[in-house]
């Protein structure tokens, strides 16, 4: 039997989410500026 | 009882009251949720038939009020057997289901992955949308104080007469009205949600690191909740007006039911490096069945066409023919 989640449940696990993907993409983003010829 | 107790109370008793018909079946308590609603709805599993949902927590304030609980599971085993859209304390609302003019207004769409649901797509009127799926749904909320939603299947689209045009057409007109989109920076929506979901917690350490670092070009397209609002993707006009904003052309990456991350071309030098971060944490941190999909799609303004992009292996996979490891404009695809 599955468990049911809530509408709240979903946004707390949401914002987990979105704050790996901001910082996943932070980091992918900082690499690849440093990585720009001089 | 408490609720769980109401709940296993029902499964144990539901099957004396279905028909000889159903008794095999398996009965399950599912998860059922929309942005508006989230139940556990118990289900009959009828082998090539679309199900019935009663929803559970609606009858337990029932009992709560006073209702028997045998009555209760009465009810559900007869609606169950029926196996027509119905609500809580509802006969089958068949007349008014079968009335294209009074249940047009109740009609939603909601986006689901082609290829984790090809058995139920079978079943169902849908369109698709590259290796997405629009589906289509009953809100009777919309209609009534009676809160309950249901599939829309092939059988009760047939006696509509309508096309599958119009259908898509007027729920994807109900969907945006009733959930707008909400097109924002990923870190907007990180601090909405945060206050949403924390609203008397101190100051978040890391939205203050996260301020301190400026705004990246990532942005989020969904509803306000942030749940199951990656329709918006398919709202009409809101692919050009994207395109305006950010002045180009976007990468579009709907991996998740809830939202579809959206990328400025010209943030990014390497699309493919930017999508496996994004399937890196959503495979990780998502329920398997809010996967929406791995690809990732491009919109060209120019065009005012979104285009799929396959990776070599993808591109392997379908056509068995080499591709250059590097992806090129000719690898790209009119999709949607």
């Amino acid at each position: 039997m599955q468990t049911m989640q809530s509408k709240e449940e979903i946004q707390e696990k949401n914002l987990r989410r979105y704050k790996a993907l901001s910082d996943a993409i932070t980091e992918a983003f900082t690499e690849e500026v440093e990585e720009e010829p001089q | 009882m408490n609720y769980q107790e109401f709940k296993q109370y029902i499964l144990d008793n539901i099957r004396n009251y279905l028909p000889s018909e159903l008794k095999e079946c398996e009965v399950a308590v599912v998860p059922y949720n929309t942005p508006k609603m989230q139940k556990d709805a118990l289900v009959v599993k009828r082998p090539g038939q679309a199900e019935t949902y009663s929803y559970l927590r609606d009858y337990y304030k029932e009992y709560q009020g006073g209702r028997l609980e045998g009555s209760i599971v009465a009810e559900i085993g007869l609606l169950q057997g029926q196996g027509k859209p119905v609500v809580m304390g509802q006969l089958p609302l068949y007349d008014l289901v079968t009335d294209w003019q009074q249940i047009q207004p109740a009609i939603v769409g909601t986006v689901v992955s082609a290829r984790r649901n090809a058995g139920l797509l079978e079943q169902v009127p849908h369109k698709l949308e590259g290796d997405m799926a629009i589906v289509y749904r009953i809100d009777y909320e919309l209609i009534s104080p009676i809160p309950g939603i249901s599939l829309i299947d092939r059988s009760l689209f047939s006696t509509w007469g309508i096309s599958q045009e119009k259908l898509h057409d007027v729920a994807i007109q109900n969907t945006q009205k009733v959930w707008p989109a909400k097109f924002e920076y990923l870190n907007e929506a990180i601090m909405q949600l945060a206050n949403e979901v924390h609203p008397a917690a101190s100051p978040d350490e890391y939205i203050e690191k996260m301020k301190s670092k400026g705004i990246f070009p990532i942005f989020l397209l969904s509803n306000q909740d942030k749940v199951y609002g990656a329709t918006a993707l398919f709202y009409p006009g809101i692919k050009e007006e994207i395109a305006k904003r950010l002045q180009g052309d976007y990468y579009i990456l709907p991996g998740s039911v809830h939202e579809v991350i959206i990328v400025p071309q010209d943030f990014v030098k390497e699309a493919e490096g930017m999508r496996r971060i994004i399937n890196r944490i959503n495979r990780s941190m998502l329920d398997p069945k809010d996967c929406l999909t791995d690809r990732m799609y491009v919109y060209d303004q120019e065009m005012q066409q979104v285009l799929a992009l396959y990776t070599p292996e993808e591109k392997n996979a379908c056509r068995e023919e080499k591709v250059s490891e590097i992806l090129r404009p000719e690898d790209l695809e009119p999709e949607l």
